[in-house]
């Protein structure tokens, strides 16, 4: 040891007394500090003082590098060193860290919507401390999908990793019903002695045709009506929906055979006889009409038809034929059955010369 | 409307509809009815004269079988030989074709009622013949009757009175009888009288 002492305006220097000593080293003291942190994307190290005897600042001399972590996990034993100096013992010993799992942020939204033929699930996303705002090394499932109403409850799963909790829960997957596209046509159009009514389809949003249109009732008669289509949907993924449009019937043009008379006097009254013709049906088999036939007994008889003409005055009004006994004459026409008869009930017998030949023609019309 | 008669008209037609599925229409047509031929049964005449005048009988029928006016059955004829009747028929009614014929009217002699008497008496120098008359179907007395030959002396004889008929109506006649080959019967028949038939 050397000792010294410096003068003053009062004193010289002393002389330096060189002494001779022996000093062990001494042991610092250490307090190595653990940490309980969570995971923070960040590292982590225990932080510890080194103090010397004297109150000196041995933080140097320690290093707690042993202790850094970033991760979650528990670190029972990370090592901490002291390497001492000339004056105090290295030492050495261990603290228990530990970082704990984060809570990613988890954002699922649910989903509702119409349905559209597609599958659907929830959406959405964790996020964590990390660069960026990522949960890293967590991966979500967003659980089941639906297409079909009414969706149903999807059940999601954060994995979370090393660094990140695991989260679970649940979403609806909410699917309401679409509206079906409808292309209902009325009709307008003439009377046709047919039955008319809607027509049209129903489809659905990926234009598949659907089932359950009942297109309402079809008329035949002018002025139609009014067609009340319903939609009953069968798949459960569409609304029901129902509609009216119009059948319209407007009146046809009747075809009209009004024949006049050209012949010799014959002391009957004779006026236009009518083969009125709308819809096809048995009077337009069956020309000569009973008011008609009143009017031509003569001729008749003159052809040997009278039989027939008292069969067709017998005729109930409205009904254009009697029935036939025999399946042979009902499928003939008049005319046919008209020339037979006159065929073979008067051989040599002609309209008399002052019958207009068109008297045949209105029979054959 | 319904045309009866000639010339016919227009029918006008009309369609009502009762369905309610047509439009109703209507229009027109032409109803021609042209004239019909009578029926004509018309007759001539032959006969005997009998100072009567004849002529055309018959009738003009329509197609109903109803007797039709406007028929005239022409000249009629009295004497011999007749004549031709030219009937002509006129329609009235608008409905039946004029017509016309002819037909034959045909009168044939008749036979004179002879009365004539001889003579029977006793001589009386006095000329004396056949006495009567020959009558017509009227009962006319006819001219052209010839008595034959006058006897004044016993025992006279036979007068042969001849007929010469004047009128053109009637056929002649004479003495004896018509047939020459039964003359001994058509004396036995007709006794008093010279004229047989």
């Amino acid at each position: 040891v050397h000792y010294n002492q410096a003068g003053n305006t009062a004193y010289n220097a002393a002389t330096e007394v060189t002494s001779n000593t022996t000093a062990a080293k001494a042991n610092a003291s250490i307090n190595v500090t653990p940490y309980t942190v969570t995971y923070n994307g960040s590292s982590h190290m225990a932080t510890g003082t080194a103090t010397g005897v004297n109150g000196e600042d041995l933080a140097t001399l320690l290093d707690l590098s042993g202790t850094t972590h970033t991760n979650a996990g528990n670190y029972a034993t990370d090592a901490w060193t002291f390497g001492g100096n000339t004056n105090y013992n290295s030492t050495n010993g261990t603290v228990a860290d530990k970082i704990n799992q984060a809570d990613a942020v988890c954002t699922i939204t649910p989903y509702s919507a119409v349905y559209d033929g597609a599958a659907h699930k929830a959406s959405g996303s964790c996020t964590g401390v990390d660069a960026g705002a990522t949960a890293a090394g967590g991966t979500l499932d967003l659980g089941a999908s639906f297409t079909n109403v009414p969706g149903g409850t999807a059940t999601w799963h954060f994995t979370g990793g090393t660094n990140y909790r695991d989260q679970s829960d649940t979403v609806a997957i909410t699917i309401t019903k679409a509206n079906a596209t409808f292309d209902v046509q009325g009709y307008s159009g003439a009377y046709d002695g047919a039955a008319h009514g809607a027509t049209g389809t129903a489809k659905g949003v990926l234009t598949e045709t659907l089932a359950g249109l009942d297109l309402g009732m079809s008329y035949t008669n002018v002025p139609g009506g009014t067609a009340h289509w319903v939609f009953t949907d069968v798949t459960g993924n569409y609304n029901n929906g129902a509609g009216d449009v119009a059948i319209t019937i407007t009146k046809a043009n009747a075809t009209f055979d009004v024949q006049g008379y050209s012949g010799a006097y014959d002391g009957a009254a004779h006026g236009a006889t009518r083969h009125g013709q709308g819809r096809p049906h048995r009077d337009t088999r069956w020309p000569g009409s009973r008011d008609e036939l009143h009017q031509r007994p003569r001729r008749h008889r003159a052809l040997g038809l009278h039989r027939r003409h008292r069969q067709l005055q017998q005729r109930p009004l409205g009904m254009s034929r009697s029935p036939s006994p025999r399946p042979m004459r009902r499928s003939m026409s008049r005319a046919t059955l008209v020339r037979m008869t006159a065929r073979r009930t008067a051989p040599p017998a002609r309209p008399r010369a002052s019958s207009p030949r068109h008297s045949l023609a209105w029979i054959s019309g | 409307m319904s045309y009866t008669n000639v010339p016919g008209g227009t029918a006008h037609w009309v369609f009502t509809d009762v369905t309610g599925n047509y439009n109703n229409g209507a229009g027109d047509v032409a109803i021609t009815i042209t004239k019909a031929n009578a029926t004509f049964d018309v007759q001539g005449y032959s006969g005997a004269y009998d100072g009567a005048a004849h002529g055309a009988t018959g009738t003009a029928k329509g197609v109903l079988t109803e007797t039709l006016a406007g028929l005239d059955l022409g000249m009629s004829y009295t004497n011999v030989p007749g004549g031709t009747a030219h009937w002509v028929f006129t329609d009235v009614t608008g409905n039946y074709n004029n017509g016309a014929g002819d037909v034959a009217i045909t009168i044939t002699k008749a036979n004179a009622t002879f009365d004539v008497q001889g003579y029977s008496g006793a001589y009386d120098g006095a000329a004396h013949g056949a006495t009567g008359t020959a009558k017509g179907v009227l009962t006319e007395t006819l001219a052209g009757l010839d008595l034959g030959m006058s006897y004044t002396n016993v025992p006279g004889g036979t007068a042969h009175w001849v007929f010469t008929d004047v009128t053109g109506n009637y056929n002649n006649g004479r003495w004896g009888c018509r047939d020459h080959h039964h003359q001994s019967q058509c004396d036995v028949r007709c006794p008093g009288l010279l004229w047989c038939v």
